[in-house]
């Protein structure tokens, strides 16, 4: 495949440093979009977008099996789950951000956002003076684009977790049919009918 | 999928675009009050964690970090599940999902 890519390109303009600050750039607006839309429905159809360029960003950085889990699991299962309640519920139009409020709740809401810009260019400091040069792979391509890589250390040494995700799960499903089930139909008389 | 002599952006910048989404999402859960976009926020962070998990993986070397963005997925599927099921419970208590006014264990 390299030999399509001409050679002496500038560092930004090759494909994968571009298609990477493209779904970057991506990921981050629709995570401001998930944020400030009003309609739920809306917000949850950016945050299929934000999935989706996440596991395009985990295409690139050749992990191929976790952006397909990313969209089973997350664009697919969770992102259904999400819509499927809205519309159970019928939570069609909600107040946005500062909305149907006074000044109290819109100067609480410029303080948060300036608050976590602050947060951000600290820490965005901490991480540029690791210094760019850092190489973004400790172990060659053809040895991280293997699933043996990703399963030899799951089924050796952390099989107990992985077998505790499965109760986890199962645990997870009971909760949630008993605290959503109908108490009354539980609690009705059997002669009442 | 690519060859190794491609180029890809450095980790502190991948570090940075993790650190910005999830700023993002905290921003959401704090400040808005629908309960299922607080927890679409959530889920957001979780993902922006899983996406420094994966860079770090690669500078490492280290097969374990991508192992527990795995594992982040599976949790990840649980408390989506546990907490779309207490958005039901709540719409059920109150007839809405604005958490202001889930103010029951208020003092």
């Amino acid at each position: 495949m390299s030999d399509f890519i001409p050679q002496g390109l500038p560092y930004l303009l090759q494909p994968t440093v571009l298609f990477q600050v493209l779904f970057g750039l991506l990921a981050l607006g629709s995570a401001l979009a998930v944020v400030t839309r009003r309609n739920p429905v809306a917000a949850v159809a950016w945050l299929v977008v934000h999935f989706v360029a996440t596991a395009a960003l985990y295409l690139l950085m050749n992990a191929q099996f976790l952006a397909m889990v990313q969209v089973l699991v997350y664009a697919g299962a969770i992102i259904v789950l999400f819509l499927f309640v809205i519309m159970l519920l019928q939570v069609d139009q909600q107040p946005s951000l500062g909305a149907e409020s006074g000044a109290g709740r819109k100067v609480l809401v410029i303080a948060a956002s300036l608050a976590f810009v602050g947060l951000f260019i600290s820490m965005a400091s901490c991480a540029c003076r690791m210094g760019f040069d850092i190489p973004s792979s400790g172990v060659p391509a053809s040895t991280r684009d293997t699933i043996q890589w990703l399963v030899r250390p799951l089924f050796e040494e952390h099989l107990v977790a992985f077998e505790l995700s499965s109760i986890l799960l199962v645990a997870a499903m009971a909760g949630v049919l008993v605290f959503t089930t109908r108490r009354q139909a539980v609690t009705a008389e059997p002669g009442d009918a | 999928m690519f060859p190794a002599e491609l180029p890809l952006l450095p980790a502190p910048a991948m570090l940075t675009l993790a650190l910005a989404l999830f700023c993002v999402g905290a921003c959401g859960v704090l400040l808005r009050r629908n309960a299922i976009i607080v927890f679409a926020c959530i889920e957001m962070m979780m993902n922006s964690a899983n996406l420094a998990f994966v860079t770090m993986a690669d500078v490492w070397g280290q097969a374990e970090g991508r192992l527990f963005v795995f594992f982040i997925i599976i949790v990840a599927a649980a408390e989506a599940a546990v907490g779309l099921g207490i958005v039901i419970a709540l719409h059920r208590l109150h007839g809405s999902v604005d958490l202001d006014r889930a103010s029951l264990m208020r003092g």
